[in-house]
């Protein structure tokens, strides 16, 4: 018997192997034409595609040149451009605390409180940072009440005696050019539904009240590293002046590339004035309490509790000062 | 691409021209293939993961953009009088020469009836950042005008 061995031709690895050299050569095509010939080039973006740092310059110049012009409209058009603006209000006021926390420039800090405001966001942190007209803000303990809107009474004087501001009434995006298309899109009012109107005069003043008594301020009366297990908590107690455990308090924690906020009351089992944030190792955090005057917990560093092999934690408290 | 594979399992040796079925089968295989994979590729990065662009900078803004930022920094020096942050923040888009392409600018919104305001601003930085023209000069301040 001849035993005859199965047809082993050359054929029979075509099918495959074409198909993977056509895929592998059209990968390389694409590759060649993405990366060498045409490689992906960044132009004509539009501001709401900026990288974190120029996304903040952008917008200390909306607030700083609304500040100079006084042209709602025309700040809501160039915040509309970085996103919607019923979040936008929120950034601006976010960036004027963090701004004010880090000792920024007063100007700034001023130009972006002011624009928060009109955008009917506001901080009683932030009140020392508006004009005499506008400082007048009611000092509610807590909550902070909502801003009822009052038309600016007088206009605001010039900066220079050469450059005086003349608003476009039509708040019109257009300046010098042809407004990006994109940009043309984000001015109807679906995006500004829900905020002040485009039209300049509308100031967030509140009823005027005493605002030469120094306000109530939250200290740091304990800031302190331990090893406590599980290790990595950064655990926040806030009392009122009276001593007493606070909740529904409002806290902005930030570090190098990020922030976050949290309120005390979440975990009752643990007192109401109670709040905690897990931290990450190697990184430094400052704590400061959101809605009223209050001092900065600094340099709290997510590091290494050797002994016990996990990360330690902080205990922060705050109490109210009258 | 069943017919190829028809082509392949038959190994004809039929002569069509130069090739036979089988080459032929080969051929269009490999176009089809190419073909096909074009087209995922399209559909990959034009409608199922187009393109985003973030973390881009100032200087990637299109220029109408560009324009308003050199706008806005011009108001923001007009309210600070702060001419070395007003350079760092120029310095930004990037430009080969700044003063100029802000005199540039400001000519342009001369010739676009742009508010006055933003004129004067806008020749105002120019002249700070050591660009003065004549066609300028009525929108600057007299101690700032040409000499």
């Amino acid at each position: 018997m001849i035993s005859v061995p199965p047809k082993r031709g050359p054929g029979r690895w075509l099918v495959p192997l074409t198909v993977l050299l056509t895929v592998a050569a059209g990968i390389g095509m694409g590759l060649l034409v993405s990366w060498v010939l045409w490689p992906v080039e960044y132009v004509d973006v539009a501001p709401h595609s900026l990288m974190p740092s120029h996304r903040e310059e952008y917008i200390v110049l909306i607030g700083m040149s609304y500040a100079y012009d006084r042209d709602l409209g025309l700040a809501q058009t160039r915040l509309a451009a970085l996103g919607d603006l019923t979040t936008m209000g929120a950034e601006v006021v976010t960036l004027a605390e963090k701004y004010a926390v880090q000792g920024g420039s007063v100007k700034q800090v001023r130009a972006l409180t002011e624009l928060a405001y009109a955008l009917g966001f506001r901080r009683a942190a932030l009140a020392a940072y508006l004009p005499d007209a506008v400082q007048t803000a009611t000092w509610t303990p807590w909550p902070v009440s909502t801003p009822t809107f009052t038309p600016a009474p007088t206009s605001t004087p010039t900066p220079t005696p050469t450059s005086t501001p003349t608003s476009t009434p039509d708040a019109s995006p257009t300046l010098l050019t042809t407004p990006p298309s994109d940009r043309v899109t984000q001015t109807p009012t679906p995006r500004l539904t829900g905020m002040p109107t485009p039209t300049r005069t509308p100031r967030p003043t509140s009823t005027p009240t005493v605002t030469s008594t120094p306000q109530p301020r939250f200290e740091v009366i304990e800031r302190r590293r331990t090893c406590e297990s599980p290790g990595g908590q950064l655990m926040v107690t806030v009392w009122d002046a009276e001593g007493q455990p606070r909740s529904n308090v409002e806290l902005l924690i930030r570090w190098d590339d990020g922030d976050e906020r949290f309120f005390t009351g979440l975990k009752p089992e643990m007192g109401l004035g109670y709040a905690d944030f897990a931290m990450e190792k190697g990184k430094s955090y400052e704590l400061v309490v959101v809605g009223m005057e209050s001092d900065v917990a600094r340099d709290i560093l997510a590091d290494m509790c050797v002994d016990e092999g996990y990360l330690s934690s902080w205990r922060v408290v705050f109490r109210l000062n009258r | 691409v069943a017919f190829c594979f028809v082509c392949l399992e038959r190994n004809d040796h039929e002569e069509i021209g130069m090739l036979g079925k089988r080459e032929w089968g080969i051929v269009l295989l490999a176009i089809v293939g190419l073909i096909g994979g074009g087209g995922i590729g399209l559909l990959i990065g034009w409608g199922i993961a187009p393109v985003e662009y973030v973390d881009t900078d100032i200087s990637h803004l299109s220029s109408a953009y560009k324009e308003e930022f050199i706008l806005m920094v011009g108001e923001a020096y007009a309210l600070d009088g702060n001419l070395d942050t007003a350079k760092a923040r120029i310095a930004l888009l990037s430009l080969s020469d700044p003063s100029a392409a802000i005199a540039d600018l400001a000519e342009r919104a001369i010739a676009r009836n742009a508010p006055p305001s933003h004129i004067r601003t806008l020749a105002r930085l120019a002249a700070a950042m050591g660009t003065q023209r004549e066609t300028l000069r009525p929108y600057l301040p007299s101690t700032e005008g040409m000499p």
